[in-house]
């Protein structure tokens, strides 16, 4: 199993720009991804409601899990090596990009109790409106977050809608979502990120987040 | 694929863009994304854009159920309480389902004048429930509407299939009043979902040694002159079974196709057959695994289940599918209410999948469904109820840990919670059975197995190997375990397991040498937290299989 922390240590302020370096990214992953999913004649890919790629066999993510820990707050994050790139990390955060869908997902800690959640929610917000153009409370049904919760401590969900206008004119959106829970000491929260807006397809893509968000863990939890 | 990548690749270059400081303001946030209207209800359908294509021809032979007027339904509701209540009398003294239909069944001279009415309407006879609970007739769909003063239309769903469906409630006619009560299966729209999510990936080596049911499987027990039954509503491909069989060295009997109502052929929905059947072939790789396949439209979990008990072949049966409780028709849901009963007073174990929306059953069909809501016919007290989890295990394979299934973002997560409609059995009972949300109603699930995609189970489906979660892994697992169970019994001489659901509780609610249960205590359903004792996130847990056998046979012997 790969554990323990990387090498590379970065500031807050250098994180937002590393956020916006791996978004660029996105754009020559997000296309080979699609390339590579684009299916055969006879092979069943993509179908609606599911994911492509090879997720691993259980055996295997055990020895091939990957993981992030917090130096200074102490929580700590497992992911699959072969399904998510680390992108960058500093003391208390960790950006986390999908290999195999339009898929982003930043974690950020805090020293605070649940109350904090939502200031941490509105920091989050105005970070966002620097970076997407247009960005709204997704009010839609479908688009709550029902038993909002990081690493199955109850926590709290709010869903925006980014519509961004790109070079060529064209309207191009975004689902975030922002959800947030704390131990009552230290809060966590994850920012999840997608281009996806089939919402079949993205709520499969959503749940690769939630493979993740499922293991966050607290110290001495 | 051309335009979604066009797209994709738009939206992401606009992120770019945004990110590198391009982008604009935002719009304010008094402005709200307009809400998209919500879609209209089909007739006897969950929901969907379904379209009125026109009148169904009269000539048409469509098939309808009546509802009899038992002559004590309520007592024979009693009997398989009674026989699954070990304080009394009749414990045990398990009723064949035709003693119960000579017992409190519609009478012999009235169920003849019924007939001979159907006859003289058109109609004919296809079939009686054992239990003289319900009658099965076939007629063209002019008379068929006549007889039951309404018009039938068809329709077109949104996933393309034609169906037929009645523009307006059926009414039993005055004549037909004295002997049935109700009419349903007017409608063969698809409405039973499978419960099955895909992702993830177990095989049967890694199911086996989490559960310990290793000890089991080392003393030889692998389902040999056995059966297990699968209630199916599409059927599977022979060559995807071989393909699994040989993926994993199992050289069991095949499995039988036996087709109810006619029968079906593989369909939308074959990956959840086979997901049922891999993962008991898995687990118990000898047992003869009987698949009860039936059309996915007007044809009901009774039929299925009257024909499993007419067949007598097995007391072990699998349901994956499922519909959200409030959307099942309730003349449908008294008739299956009706078979499960049966079943449960005959010692028959059906284990049903709790459903994968959480506790929001609604919204695994329909994601603007938000209501408190559990699966049909999961909440039936003389069925188990099988919850999900999310398994991790060490790195030798063995159990670690479990927390309830809960994937937020997906809408996804174990069904579970408190039935509308359905009272809680007697048998119920034990620590954290009793709570704050407790209020007289059925409450599942029971049991609770891995279902989280993530810790999914391996499945050949058409011609691939892939990997599947859901609860409707969850349920066959139950299903198969409980197979190497009833051998273990019978090889001690323990005598017949019957309808476990009370046993399960039994031994939930004390201290067992041998501790049958993993109680979940992390993780939740979207809703309820899992708990200490049983909750409505996992029911009373997971089982160590090896412990549930020794406790149940210890249990059976005293």
């Amino acid at each position: 199993m790969n554990r323990g922390e990387w090498g590379v240590r970065a500031g807050r302020g250098r994180l937002l720009l590393i956020f916006g370096v791996v978004l660029v990214v996105l754009v020559g992953a997000g296309a080979a991804a699609l390339a590579l999913s684009d299916p055969g004649p006879a092979k069943r890919v993509c179908p609606s409601g599911e994911l492509c790629g090879e997720p691993p066999k259980l055996a295997e993510p055990l020895r091939n899990l990957e993981s992030y820990s917090s130096s200074t707050l102490g929580y700590s994050v497992e992911f699959s090596g072969d399904r998510w790139k680390a992108a960058d990390q500093d003391e208390d955060s960790v950006v986390l990009e999908s290999k195999e869908a339009d898929l982003l997902l930043i974690l950020d800690g805090r020293p605070t109790g649940a109350a904090g959640i939502n200031s941490m929610i509105e920091d989050r917000v105005s970070s966002l409106r620097k970076r997407i153009f247009s960005l709204e409370r997704d009010e839609d049904d479908d688009a709550q977050v029902l038993g909002p919760n990081v690493g199955y401590r109850d926590g709290t969900a709010q869903s925006y809608a980014g519509t961004i206008d790109t070079p060529q004119g064209a309207r191009a959106q975004l689902a975030i979502v922002l959800m947030g829970a704390s131990d009552g000491r230290v809060g966590v929260l994850a920012t999840v990120v997608t281009g996806e807006q089939n919402p079949e397809r993205r709520r499969a893509v959503f749940g690769r987040a939630d493979s993740v968000l499922n293991t966050v863990t607290w110290k001495d939890s | 694929m051309r335009s979604r990548r066009a797209w994709a690749a738009a939206t992401l270059a606009a992120l770019a863009a945004g990110v590198a400081g391009v982008a604009g303001g935002s719009a304010g946030d008094g402005e709200r994304a307009p809400a998209r209207p919500a879609a209209p209800a089909a007739p006897g359908a969950a929901s969907g854009p379904d379209r009125l294509v026109g009148p169904t021809d009269p000539a048409r032979r469509v098939e309808v159920s009546l509802v009899l007027r038992m002559r004590a339904a309520a007592a024979a509701q009693r009997v398989a309480a009674a026989v699954n209540d070990p304080s009394s009398p009749d414990y045990r003294r398990f009723v064949d389902p035709a003693e119960i239909g000579r017992r409190y069944g519609l009478p012999g001279p009235a169920l003849a004048r019924l007939r001979a009415d159907v006859k003289a309407a058109g109609l004919e006879v296809v079939s009686v429930s054992p239990q003289r609970s319900s009658l099965r007739a076939r007629g063209a769909a002019g008379d068929v509407a006549r007889l039951f003063a309404t018009r039938l239309a068809d329709y077109r769903g949104s996933g393309g299939r034609l169906y037929h469906a009645p523009v307006r409630p059926p009414v039993v006619p005055r004549a037909l009043a004295p002997h049935v009560t109700g009419v349903t299966g007017l409608s063969d729209k698809p409405v039973l979902q499978s419960a099955a999510v895909p992702a993830g990936g177990l095989g049967p080596a890694e199911v086996v040694r989490a559960y310990n049911l290793t000890p089991l499987r080392d003393q030889g027990l692998s389902g040999q002159r056995g059966t297990v039954a699968i209630v199916s509503f599409d059927s599977f491909q022979d060559e995807d079974v071989e393909a699994f069989d040989k993926r994993f060295n199992i050289k069991g009997p095949p499995v039988e196709h036996i087709p109810v109502a006619g029968g079906t052929v593989p369909g939308p929905g074959q990956d959840e057959v086979n997901l049922d059947i891999d993962v008991i072939r898995g687990i118990a790789p000898d047992v003869q695994i009987l698949n009860y396949e039936a059309p996915n439209g007007n044809v009901g979990f009774d039929q299925v289940i009257d024909k499993i008990l007419a067949d007598d072949r097995t007391d072990l049966v699998s349901i994956s599918w499922g519909v959200c409780e409030p959307l099942r028709e309730p003349a449908a849901r008294e008739l299956e209410e009706r078979s499960f009963a049966a079943a449960a007073a005959a010692g028959v174990s059906i284990f049903v999948a709790s459903g994968d929306g959480g506790a929001y059953d609604c919204q695994h069909g329909n994601p603007r469904d938000r209501r408190v809501a559990v699966d049909w016919p999961s909440a039936s007290p003389n069925v188990i109820a099988v919850g999900g989890t999310r398994l991790s295990v060490r790195t030798d394979g063995s159990y670690l840990e479990e927390a309830g299934w809960e994937d937020v973002l997906s809408l996804s997560g174990g069904g579970g919670g408190l039935s509308r409609v359905t009272p809680r059995p007697a048998f119920q009972r034990g620590p954290g059975v009793d709570n704050a949300q407790s209020n007289g109603r059925r409450q599942i699930p029971d049991v609770a197995a891995t279902a989280d995609p993530d810790s999914g189970y391996i499945v050949v489906r058409q011609g691939q190997e892939g990997q599947t979660g859901g609860t409707s892994g969850a349920a066959p697992f139950w299903a198969g375990s409980m197979v190497l169970v009833r051998q273990f019994a019978q090889r001690e001489k323990a005598g017949r397991l019957g309808y476990l659901n009370p046993l399960l509780y039994e031994l939930g609610a004390s201290r067992q040498p041998f501790p049958p249960f993993h109680d979940v205590l992390r993780g939740g359903n979207r809703l309820h937290d899992a708990t200490p004792g049983w909750d409505y996130a996992t029911g009373l847990g997971s089982p160590d299989v090896f412990n549930l056998a020794r406790s149940l046979v210890a249990r059976l012997k005293r």
